[in-house]
């Protein structure tokens, strides 16, 4: 009796060896849990490595195009996005804008809240609505992480989490590679959903500021016009048509609880920072 | 009660067939324990080997830092980021470090963080293609993927579509971080706008 109970404690004991990939059942279950954990060590990249990550693209994008050094421009700038970021929705990272030296109509939102827009569509809108609304759709890329999210579900980045952090941290071949993913992810566009995705936030970034929110559609139809015109074709290639932009904005905008329209549009003041310049 | 037989020549009161299959068991359960055995002595020598793999100087590690590292042993300085180094004991937040430097070979302290596993490419290949046919469950919903997509076929085009188109502007990026908006400044625009405070 004492000898068979010896020999069940061993079998029992002797059971975990199958989960050390000695059985086919054991092998699964450890690569799957292995899996498991490697699909969870995908998602983490905190507000610091996306930062030194954003900080690499943005010197991509102005290399690509570089900075329009204008003070008073680049100031007001800032006071508007920072004024809509704080009522974003990732109010607690520190975001930076700039105007690219560039005609194209675009606009560019980098990891870690570096956003620019191009000399072109600055001196398209008219007003500081569509001005706010430009850059509110920018905000919403990065409040909604869509570079970093598609970033962390690339075949890049499956390569371990510790390899991945060690690279944000410490730079290398790896970093460059991710570097040069976001950089492209930016220049060959984001997808349409999130485009519609940030059309949505960006209306509902103008409402709590209280801007005159009907200026994301004004804005579209601006772009609808200089599409036809042809001088959208960086914008057209990244970006749905405006029309469907449209479209789109109506259908999710009836599902927002907005306010009133606040017709608060401030052409003066818009005129005399940017226009004056 | 008398007892069986064979159980006496044997000097055991057991009928010989459950002793047999208890032998058994006992055989096969040692088997799975030696297996056991052999893989938990396979897993301790390779983090004991993984532990002499390669290190190097850490490529954000300035030479300050390392200039900057005193202990009663000689200090090494001005080595160039990515240098192979040995590491030889820790103290505190100190790495006591072997390098060879033009087939000279010298020790040296540096801050602990300093120095990092190298992480060879075929480690990254090697992992990829482990776990791709599980990972491949937990797929990304199409439009993210999408993005994904966009951005490879990116990577892949890289050489034709960013390097003719400009470089790297770091400085430009600093300039940006400088241009400082603080709360009062926003507060204030934000009133003069009329807008939702």
């Amino acid at each position: 009796m004492r000898r068979c109970l010896f020999a069940s404690i061993l079998l029992l004991l002797s059971q975990p060896a199958y989960g050390f990939g000695l059985g086919d059942i054991g092998e699964t279950l450890y690569r799957a849990e292995q899996a498991l954990n490697l699909a969870k060590a995908l998602i983490p990249i905190s507000d610091e490595e996306e930062l030194i990550l954003g900080r690499a693209v943005a010197a991509r994008v102005i290399g690509r195009y570089g900075v329009a050094q204008t003070p008073q421009q680049t100031y007001y700038l800032n006071l508007i996005g920072t004024a809509l970021a704080q009522r974003s929705d990732r109010p607690d990272i520190a975001y930076h804008f700039a105007i690219l030296n560039t005609n194209d109509v675009n606009a560019y939102a980098c990891p870690g809240g570096f956003i620019f827009i191009t000399y072109g569509a600055l001196t398209m809108v008219r007003d500081e609505a569509e001005l706010a609304a430009v850059l509110a759709h920018e905000i919403a890329h990065v409040s909604e992480r869509h570079i970093v999210k598609a970033m962390q579900k690339s075949k890049l980045m499956k390569v371990g989490a510790n390899v991945a952090s060690e690279a944000l941290a410490y730079g290398g071949p790896l970093f460059d590679q991710m570097t040069e993913f976001a950089t492209n992810a930016l220049f060959e566009g984001l997808s349409k959903s999130d485009e519609y995705d940030s059309d949505t936030k960006a209306i509902e970034y103008l409402d709590r500021l209280g801007y005159d929110y009907p200026a994301m559609f004004d804005v579209l139809d601006l772009l609808d016009e200089r599409r036809k015109a042809g001088e959208t074709q960086v914008l057209a290639k990244t970006h749905p048509t405006p029309r469907m932009r449209r479209k789109e904005l109506q259908k999710a905008g009836r599902k927002l609880k907005l306010e009133e329209p606040t017709s608060i549009r401030l052409k003066p003041r818009f005129a005399q920072q940017i226009q004056s310049q | 009660m008398p007892s069986h037989p064979d159980c006496v020549s044997l000097g055991k009161n057991r009928p010989p067939l459950f002793d047999r299959h208890a032998q058994i068991a006992y055989r096969f359960c040692m088997s799975r324990l030696l297996f056991c055995l052999v893989f938990v002595t396979g897993f301790v020598a390779s983090a004991i080997a993984a532990d002499t793999d390669e290190y190097y100087i850490s490529p954000r590690t300035g030479i300050d830092m390392l200039e900057n590292a005193k202990r009663d042993a000689a200090t090494v300085s001005h080595l160039p980021r990515l240098t192979p180094v040995a590491p030889l004991r820790k103290q505190r937040s100190w790495q006591k470090i072997e390098v060879t430097v033009k087939h000279q070979t010298l020790e040296g302290w540096v801050p602990e963080g300093a120095i990092r596993k190298r992480y060879q490419a075929s480690d990254i290949e090697k992992k990829k293609s482990m776990f791709s046919g599980i990972s491949s469950l937990f797929r990304s919903p199409a439009d993210t993927r999408k993005t994904a997509v966009l951005g490879a076929r990116g990577l892949e085009e890289e050489g034709a579509l960013l390097k003719p188109a400009g470089g790297v502007d770091k400085n430009m990026v600093r300039w940006m971080e400088g241009l400082h908006v603080n709360d009062s400044e926003v507060a204030a625009f934000i009133l003069e706008g009329d807008l939702n405070p």
